[in-house]
């Protein structure tokens, strides 16, 4: 399993770790935040970046995340994993300031299926192209469904997981995923071919 | 036809968990009726390389890191400039002209037909409050005409009294009196206390001294009765 898919899965080890940090910052303890921050940032980067489709937005976005945090770590009450409390604290920011870009007409990520069609080689000849590529792929999914996307192949969160920080139950995480798998099928139908794909 | 079904739903049900047997997060029991059916099936065995590959393009195409020193020191920042003064302990003014500037920041980020229909909507609710407050006697405008007035409609169909109650009359005695007549209120009470009640009486039956005036005058919850104006049909 590769380092990204370890965050995830690493279980109680990781989480007991990122509880006690939690409980200190609920007592207002500034170095338990510092370290909580630095263990979240690249996590919440990865998951913002993927959501919003622009960095100028995800650096500010993380600090609105983590002062959430810090405002309301005494209100946690363990009934889910910290990382998944933190990421739906995430989830519904993108949500909204995805809604806010939207009304400014700035979604980065408002590219129409057949613009992107039309863009896709048909097979990547660098890392570039591979970006490129991916990020428009992505661009065609609802933000929904990108939440889902992300949270699965980057986060390697389970599907009951998902449900817990988008706030949607586990059938409708399981539906939006079929439906995202079937569009990038679509635009993405020689995976392999990009990412050396064993057979 | 039943063997079919049930290998209908377990491809079903293995299809839509490969992303999850994937990235390793499946239970133990889901992952073991996952592993049972890839096995016999080579459409989900492609279906999974297909995932797996998907996975390593998505990373792959990671997008860049930004600073996370100066993004630290900037939220350390905006907490030592303290926190805010929790919703329910702000006074309502506060509140009030809180949400207030929230609304008018997204009504100027909104789009311009957005911006149309919310001015449209706020001056039907102001209208609508207007009305409200409006005195009742501006609402409407009772017609003390009398039946003896010259060019009376023809054909009424309904009568219209002045009705004043008695001060310590109940509501149920006033209810059973208008349920004897087979009256209803339209109007009042008036600044002088006085209801308009409706009587389904053609004018040519009611007079000053029919029965049913002298009734209603004699009534001990009634204070005083005065016929006022024919209705028009």
């Amino acid at each position: 399993m590769s380092a990204e898919l370890i965050e995830a899965s690493s279980g109680d080890g990781a989480d007991d770790t990122d509880l006690a940090l939690l409980r200190r910052v609920g007592m207002h303890d500034r170095k338990a935040f510092s370290v909580l921050y630095t263990r979240f940032y690249r996590r919440l980067h990865r998951f913002l970046g993927r959501l919003l489709g622009r960095d100028d937005q995800v650096g500010e976005l993380i600090n609105d995340v983590m002062l959430t945090v810090w405002q309301k770590a005494s209100d946690f009450h363990g009934r889910s994993r910290v990382s998944t409390w933190i990421l739906g604290i995430a989830y519904k920011k993108a949500l909204k300031r995805q809604q806010g870009n939207a009304r400014c007409q700035e979604d980065a990520w408002a590219v129409p299926p057949e613009q992107v069609d039309a863009t896709l080689p048909d097979k990547a000849v660098s890392n570039v192209e591979l970006r490129t590529a991916v990020n428009l792929a992505m661009a065609a999914l609802p933000v929904e469904h990108r939440a889902v996307v992300a949270l699965t192949f980057f986060h390697g969160y389970s599907y009951a997981e998902i449900a817990s920080i988008v706030q949607c139950p586990p059938n409708t995480v399981k539906t939006r995923m079929f439906h995202a798998r079937q569009r990038l099928r679509r635009l993405l139908p020689r995976a392999e071919l990009w990412a050396g794909a064993k057979e | 036809m039943i063997g079919m079904h049930e290998d209908a739903d377990s491809h079903q049900a293995c299809w839509e968990r490969l992303p999850w047997y994937a990235n390793g997060s499946l239970e133990v029991a889901e992952r073991s009726a996952v592993e049972a059916h890839l096995s016999t099936c080579l459409v989900c065995r492609r279906e999974l390389n297909y995932l797996q590959a998907l996975g390593r393009a998505l990373h792959a195409a990671e997008l860049g890191n930004s600073d996370i020193e100066s993004g630290l020191a900037a939220t350390l920042a905006r907490i030592d400039a303290g926190p805010p003064t929790p919703w329910a302990r702000q006074s309502l003014r506060r509140r009030l002209g809180s949400a207030l500037s929230r609304l008018w920041s997204e009504l100027l980020d909104s789009a311009p037909a957005v911006r149309g229909a919310m001015a449209v909507q706020l001056l039907l609710l102001l209208a609508l409050i207007g009305w409200l407050f409006l005195p009742t006697s501006l609402k409407t405008q009772p017609s003390y005409v009398t039946l003896s007035t010259p060019g009376s409609q023809t054909a009424p169909e309904r009568v219209r009294l002045g009705v004043t109650f008695q001060d310590g009359a109940t509501e149920k005695t006033m209810r059973e009196l208008l349920t004897r007549l087979g009256a209803r209120i339209v109007d009042g009470p008036s600044a002088a206390g006085r209801y308009t009640v409706e009587l389904p009486i053609p004018p040519g039956m009611l007079g000053p001294d029919s029965p049913v005036m002298a009734g209603l005058r004699t009534d001990a919850s009634v204070a005083d009765a005065e016929i006022l104006t024919a209705v028009p049909p």
